[in-house]
């Protein structure tokens, strides 16, 4: 068990990319379904659907951010990993969650506000920008996550435990 | 609950083709039945549609509905042509007329197969439910000779059968729906009846037990005359129909049928579930007939006011 501190850092890196990943990829599926719809009947609107239904997305890219972070810090990125206490690699996995949790639900309502955003271009093309505020709001939190999640890595860093 | 994102976008897109009430009004003032014409084909009644457009437009809005729509609500959405299509056949058959052009398409059954079974009064190929209705229609029209009776079976038979399905289905916006239909058709219903004077046995018979109408009372109010009907309705949910029952029968009509143009404006403001994909249905099938009305009205000359009374409001 001398390993636990290591795999539950990797458990953390895992949840981050995973969870997040999962999360935008439900948004970017629902925002897609609808920009499919809108393209259907109107394929001129197709630029300016593609934008929205990217905005779910970013999530997923913080995930993966949170994940390479975690992993440079704890030696599995470039090599020079060692032994991490129980304690540490516990505070990894801890600093991981918030953006795992609140990426993976931030997405799937950002999707939602995305989708409903392309059915407002669909009906009215010239208040795009109104539909992305909208959908972007949602991201505010997401970014919040992120913030926490890469103060509290590179806190645990200089730990001496 | 069932999502619906990508019919409601392509809903969205398609409500912007959706004639607005400076439209109708536009199509109303036209000068002439050619002026009307050449308006709707330039708002989306494509050209190349048989001699009545409106046929084509229909045509078009099943297609559109069958790609987006489920199979239960669309089989909801087509009841109400079957039960049109066995009250036209009964009464064709009886009157010994040639009933096909009275048919319409868009039921769940083909107009011809019910037509058919109706003339060989054999109901063997149908659904047992429409069977059913078939069979007792005829016994009704035989027994008595009354075509209104007949239609009020019928009529009740289709809102038993709409307001089953859409029970089933579980989908809240279509129950009430189905509700609002039962309550506007048993106002209509309790409405000519007051007028020409019926007595509280044939009101009984004409009046729905179904939708969210207290119908034992709604029944007693509409023998006890045109005051007592208006006093029921003003304590309703339906409390703006009332006024309108004054002026004359066409108005309250088509302010009841407005009453349910406006309670499909509540899709709106749904993104995700089938509420959408219902309002276009019935928003578009309400622009498409008044379309249609109106250019009949403009080819018989009829007075701008006098079509005006009867289109119903729209949607955008």
């Amino acid at each position: 068990m001398e390993n636990i501190g290591m795999v539950l850092a990797l458990t953390g890196a895992a949840l981050a990319s995973g969870l997040a990943g999962i999360g935008s990829a439900i948004g970017v599926g629902k925002a897609g379904q609808a920009a499919a719809g809108v393209v259907t009947e109107d394929p001129s609107k197709f630029s300016k659907v593609l934008i929205m239904q990217l905005l779910p997305g970013t999530q997923g890219i913080y995930g993966l951010l949170i994940a390479f972070i975690t992993l440079n810090q704890i030696g599995i990125l470039g090599g020079g990993a060692e032994a991490l206490s129980a304690a540490k690699g516990f505070m990894y996995l801890a600093a991981c969650l918030p953006i795992a949790i609140v990426g993976l639900l931030s997405a799937v309502s950002q999707g939602k506000a995305a989708a409903a955003g392309i059915m407002m271009i669909a009906k009215k093309p010239d208040q795009m920008s109104k539909g992305m505020i909208f959908a972007a709001m949602v991201e505010t939190y997401a970014i919040l996550a992120l913030l926490i999640s890469i103060l509290a890595i590179f806190g645990i860093a200089g730990l001496n435990i | 609950m069932k999502e619906y994102t990508y019919s409601v976008a392509r809903v969205r897109a398609k409500e912007t083709s959706l004639m607005t009430k400076q439209d109708i009004e536009q199509l109303i003032s036209a000068d002439s039945y050619d002026a009307a014409l050449r308006f709707a084909r330039d708002r989306g009644y494509r050209a190349d549609y048989d001699s009545d457009i409106t046929a084509g437009a229909q045509r078009d809005l099943w297609e559109f509905i069958e790609e987006i729509a489920d199979k239960e609500i669309i089989r909801i959405l087509r009841l109400p042509t079957d039960y049109h299509n066995i009250k036209a056949s009964v009464k064709a058959v009886f009157s010994g007329i040639d009933g096909e052009d009275l048919l319409l398409d868009g039921g769940t059954a083909d107009k011809n197969e019910i037509y058919k079974c109706v003339k060989a009064r054999e109901y063997k190929e149908l659904d047992k439910r429409l069977a059913e209705v078939c069979e007792e229609a005829v016994m009704i029209l035989n027994q008595t000779q009354d075509g209104q009776l007949c239609d009020i079976y019928i009529d009740k038979a289709m809102l038993a059968a709409v307001g089953d399905a859409a029970d089933k289905s579980g989908d809240a916006f279509m129950k009430k729906y189905a509700d609002m239909l039962a309550d506007t058709s048993n106002l209509k219903a309790a409405y000519r009846c007051t007028v020409s004077g019926k007595a509280l046995p044939f009101i009984e018979n004409a009046v729905y037990d179904g939708g969210t109408l207290n119908t034992s009372a709604l029944k007693k109010a509409a023998a006890g005359g045109l005051d007592a009907l208006f006093e029921f309705v003003e304590a309703t949910e339906y409390a703006m129909c009332a006024e309108s029952m004054k002026v004359s029968a066409a108005s309250f009509e088509k302010r009841c049928a407005d009453e349910i143009t406006h309670f499909m404006e509540r899709a709106r403001y749904e993104s995700f579930s089938s509420a959408p994909i219902i309002a276009y249905f019935y928003v578009k099938k309400a622009e498409i007939e008044a379309v249609r009305l109106i250019l009949y009205a403009k080819r018989s000359r009829l007075g701008d006011e006098l079509i005006r009374e009867r289109v119903r409001d729209t949607y955008v």
